[in-house]
C-alpha cells in the first residue's frame, strides 16, 4: 500500500486546488466561508490519515518517503498547528477585511510541504518539501499587499531564505559528492570524510537559518513583526516544527558518524540563542517582536537538547518532539489572542483582562506556559529538555539555560501584570469571532493536558527514535 | 585527450565569466557575464554526456531566467550613484576573509579527498545522461519528487500572480 | 551515439569561427566615419526622446515569471515524450496528475486576470 503514505499530502493539495477554484468561480464574500470550510475539512482529513500511519515504519517510493513514528508524529504536530492557524486566520481576515482566499490555499500548500518535509526519506524530497513550504510562507508574509512592513518582511525573508536554501543545496551536493547517495539512511552508513564535513557545515547553516538560531537570527524579529499575525503564529509553530523534523532526521541519521563535530557547534549555538533571545526580549514593547525573540530563545532550548544527542539520541529527539508539541499550542494560542484583541503593543494591553475575562485568562495561561510555570505544558517541555541536557553532562549550557529562562519569566510575567494590574485604557472593542475563540480554547486545553497528564504522549514519543532507525 | 582539453577550456571560461560577473559594477554587465557563464557550463554538461541538462541550461537559464534578471535590473534601475559601493565596513572584511578561508579549506580538502569521492563512473552507461534515461528515472524512481515539483510550480504561480498583479479585485 | 556529438561540435566551431571572421573582416576593412549621429541608439530614423535607462512596469515581470514557470513544465514533459512507450498507461496517468495540478494553477491565474494587460 504505497498510496497511504501520500494520502495526507495529496489531500492537502486537493483542498488547496478546491480553494483556488472557489476563488476563481465564486463571487463575493461567500468564497471566504467556503474556503474556510474546505481548508478545515482538508486539514482534518489529513490529520486523520496521518494518524493512521502510526506504526507503519516503512520506506515508500524507492526510499523517497520514510514513514516512521518520528515523522508521523511531527506531521501531526505541524497539521494541528495548521488547523489552529486556519481558525485564527478566519478571524484575522475578517478583521482586516481581506477577501483574498489565496491565503487558505497557500496555508494548505505550506502544510503539504511540511508533511513531505517531515517524512522525507531522501534529500530531493526533503529539498522540494522545504521549498514548497518556504515559498508559500514567503508569499504569506507579504500578504498585506498595502502594508509596507508586510512587504518588507516578505522581501527580507525571501532573499535571506533563498540564500540559506543555497547553502543547504550546496551542502547536499557536497554530501552527494562524498557518498554518492541521496537516501538519508544510506548516507549514514558512509564513513566520515572531508566532503561530508563540508556538507555538514553548509547544511547546518541552512537549517539554523530556517529555525532561527543565533548567528542567523536577524531576520526573525522583522519578519515576525511585519507578517500578518496568524502567519507569524504559523511560522513560529509549523515552520519550526517541520524545520526541526528534517534537521533532527538528517543530522541524527545521515551525519551519525560526524557526531563529534556537530555536538560542539550546536552546544555553542544553543547557549547563544538562549542568551540573545531572552536578553533582547526584555526591552521589547511590541508583543509580536517580544514573541519573535522568545522564539529564538525557544529554538535555543531545543538545540540544547539536540547537543545532548551524541550520547543519548533517543532522549534528545524525544524531548525536542515533546517541546515542539507544547510550543505549537502555546504560541498559536498567544498569537490568537493578539488577533482577538486587535492590539500589538504592551501598553495597549493594560487592563485587557478586565475587559474580556476569558481571553485574559487564556492569555495568562499561554504566557505562563511560555515562561515554564509548573502545571502548564511549557514547564513539562523545559523539564524534559533540561533533564536530558544534565543527564548528558552539559552542565554549563544547562546552567545558562536555566538562568536565561528565569530572565524570561520576567518579561512574560510583565505582560500578565499589564493584563491585570494596570488601569484599563479604553480601546476599540475586540472582535468577537468564534473561530479564534475555538482555537484559543483548544490551545488552552492542549496546554493543560500536556502540562498535567503528559504520560501517554511521552510514552508514544519515547519510541519514535527507534522507529527512525528500523 | 581532446575531451580533457575541451573541458579545461570551458571550465576556465565559466570560472572567468563568473568572476567577471561578481566584479562588475554595472548590473547589466553582470547579467551579461552570467549568460556567458551558462554557455560553457552547458558545454560541460554535454561533455558529461548529458544533452538534456545542457539543453535546459540554455533554454531555461540562459533564456528564461536571464530575462527575469534583466527585467529586475531594469525595474529597480535607480540613480547611478547608488551602484557605487562605499568603502567596505570592517565586518564585511572579516566576512570576506572567512569566506576566502572557507574556499581555501574546501579546495584543499576536495583535492586531498579526491580519492574518497565515491566512484560513480563504474555505474555510468552510455545512455546515462540521455533524455530517455531521465524519463525512466522520473516515472520510476523519482515519481514522488516529480509530482511534488508540480505543487512547487503551483505555489510559484500563486505567488507571482498574487504579489505582482497590480489590481486584484 | 557519442559520435553524433562530433557533428554538433563541428557545427559550434563553425559558427564561432564564422562569427569571429565576419567581425574581424569588418573591423579591418570597413570604413570608419565619425559623425554627430554616430552614438545615437538609432543612427537613422526617429530621434531619441529620453534616456534608455527607464524603469520597467512590473507587468512585464509578471508575464516573464509565468512564462518561466510554464517553461519548466515543458522541461518535464520532454523526458516523458521520449519514453512514453515504456512509461505506458501508468506513466501517462502520473503525467496527468502533474498536469492537473498545473492546470488548476493556470485556471486560477486566468480567472484572476493575470493574463490581462490593464
Amino acid at each position: 500500500m504505497q498510496f497511504q503514505a501520500i494520502y495526507p499530502g495529496s489531500l492537502l493539495v486537493a483542498a488547496a486546488i478546491l480553494v483556488l477554484m472557489a476563488q476563481s468561480f465564486v463571487k463575493g464574500e461567500k468564497k471566504l466561508t467556503i474556503s474556510l470550510i474546505i481548508s478545515l475539512i482538508g486539514v482534518i482529513l489529513a490529520i486523520f490519515f496521518t494518524f493512521k500511519l502510526f506504526g507503519v515504519n516503512e520506506s515508500f517510493y524507492e526510499n523517497a518517503l520514510r514513514v516512521d513514528d518520528f515523522g508521523v508524529f511531527l506531521s501531526l504536530v505541524a497539521l494541528i498547528g495548521t488547523a489552529l492557524t486556519i481558525l485564527i486566520s478566519a478571524g484575522y481576515l475578517k478583521k482586516v477585511k481581506s477577501y483574498y482566499t489565496e491565503y487558505y490555499a497557500l496555508i494548505l500548500l505550506a502544510a503539504c510541504g511540511m508533511v513531505f518535509l517531515t517524512i522525507s526519506g531522501d534529500l530531493i524530497t526533503f529539498l522540494i518539501g522545504l521549498e514548497i513550504m518556504s515559498i508559500s510562507i514567503y508569499i504569506l508574509a507579504g500578504f498585506n499587499r498595502e502594508s509596507k512592513k508586510s512587504n518588507e518582511a516578505a522581501m527580507k525573508y525571501f532573499i535571506l531564505g533563498a540564500f540559506s536554501t543555497g547553502f543547504l543545496l550546496f551542502g547536499m551536493s557536497m554530501v552527494y559528492g562524498a557518498t554518492g547517495e541521496i537516501v538519508i539512511s544510506e548516507i549514514g552508513k558512509a564513513e566520515k570524510s572531508a566532503g561530508m564535513l563540508i556538507g555538514l557545515g553548509l547544511m547546518l547553516v541552512g537549517f539554523l537559518f530556517k529555525i532561527g538560531a543565533v548567528p542567523f537570527q536577524n531576520w526573525v524579529p522583522d519578519v515576525y513583526e511585519g507578517a500578518p499575525t496568524p502567519i507569524t503564529a504559523f511560522m513560529a509553530a509549523g515552520v519550526k516544527t517541520a524545520g526541526f523534523a528534517a534537521f533532527v532526521r538528517i543530522i541524527l541519521i545521515a551525519f551519525q558518524n560526524c557526531g563529534e563535530e556537530w555536538h560542539t557547534i550546536l552546544q555553542v549555538i544553543a547557549v547563544l540563542s538562549m542568551i540573545v533571545g531572552n536578553v533582547v526580549a526584555i526591552s521589547q514593547r511590541n508583543i509580536k517582536r517580544l514573541l519573535a525573540y522568545s522564539s529564538i530563545a525557544h529554538t535555543g532550548y531545543m538545540l540544547l537538547a539536540f547537543a545532548a544527542a551524541k550520547s543519548d539520541p533517543n532522549m534528545a529527539s524525544s524531548s525536542i518532539l515533546f517541546y515542539l508539541f507544547t510550543y505549537t499550542f502555546t504560541v498559536i494560542g498567544a498569537f490568537g489572542i493578539l488577533i482577538y484583541s486587535g492590539r500589538e503593543n504592551l501598553d495597549d494591553f493594560a487592563g485587557f483582562a478586565h475587559q474580556k475575562r476569558f481571553m485574559g485568562i487564556a492569555m495568562t495561561v499561554f504566557f505562563f506556559s511560555l515562561a515554564g510555570i509548573p502545571s502548564t505544558a511549557g514547564f513539562m517541555g523545559k523539564l524534559f529538555i533540561f533533564m536530558t541536557a544534565i543527564d548528558q553532562k552539559l552542565y554549563w549550557a544547562s546552567v545558562i539555560g536555566i538562568i536565561t529562562s528565569m530572565i524570561s519569566v520576567f518579561y512574560y510575567l510583565r505582560v500578565v501584570v499589564y493584563l491585570y494590574m494596570k488601569p484599563e485604557v479604553t480601546r476599540a472593542a475586540p472582535l468577537t469571532d468564534w473561530n479564534v475563540a475555538i482555537a484559543s480554547a483548544v490551545s488552552v486545553i492542549g496546554v493543560f493536558v500536556l502540562g498535567l497528564i503528559p504520560q501517554s504522549v511521552i510514552q508514544l514519543i519515547l519510541t519514535t527514535y527507534q522507529s527512525m532507525l528500523q | 585527450m581532446i575531451l580533457d582539453a575541451l573541458f579545461l577550456i570551458n571550465a576556465l571560461l565559466a570560472v572567468g565569466f563568473a568572476v567577471a560577473m561578481i566584479t562588475r559594477k554595472n548590473p547589466i554587465y553582470s547579467a551579461l557575464c552570467l549568460i556567458a557563464t551558462f554557455f560553457p557550463l552547458a558545454f560541460i554538461f554535454l561533455l558529461l554526456w548529458a544533452p538534456f541538462v545542457a539543453m535546459i541550461q540554455i533554454m531555461v537559464y540562459a533564456g528564461a531566467i536571464m530575462v527575469l534578471f534583466v527585467f529586475v535590473i531594469m525595474m529597480i534601475n535607480t540613480e547611478k550613484q547608488e551602484l557605487e559601493a562605499g568603502k567596505p565596513k570592517w565586518y564585511r572584511r572579516i566576512a570576506g576573509a572567512i569566506a576566502f578561508l572557507f574556499v581555501i579549506v574546501g579546495f584543499y580538502s576536495i583535492v586531498m579527498g579526491i580519492n574518497s569521492i565515491a566512484p560513480v563512473d563504474s555505474s555510468i552507461k552510455e545512455e546515462f545522461g540521455s533524455t530517455a534515461a531521465l524519463g525512466h528515472l522520473i516515472f520510476d524512481k523519482y515519481l514522488i519528487q516529480f509530482e511534488l515539483v508540480s505543487v512547487l510550480i503551483l505555489v510559484a504561480v500563486i505567488g507571482a500572480v498574487f504579489l505582482a498583479k497590480k489590481n486584484l479585485d | 551515439m557519442r559520435e553524433s556529438y562530433i557533428t554538433i561540435l563541428m557545427y559550434i566551431t563553425f559558427v564561432l569561427v564564422n562569427g569571429v571572421i565576419m567581425l574581424a573582416l569588418s573591423h579591418f576593412f570597413g570604413p570608419r566615419r565619425q559623425g554627430r549621429g554616430k552614438f545615437d541608439p538609432y543612427e537613422c530614423g526617429v530621434p531619441i526622446r529620453d534616456e534608455a535607462h527607464k524603469r520597467f512596469p512590473v507587468k512585464f515581470y509578471l508575464i516573464a515569471t509565468l512564462f518561466i514557470l510554464f517553461d519548466i513544465e515543458t522541461v518535464f514533459l520532454i523526458p516523458w515524450s521520449v519514453t512514453y512507450k515504456q512509461a505506458g498507461v501508468t506513466g501517462f496517468l502520473y503525467l496527468l496528475v502533474f498536469l492537473a495540478v498545473l492546470t488548476s494553477g493556470f485556471i486560477y491565474l486566468w480567472r484572476r486576470g493575470a493574463l490581462e494587460w490593464d
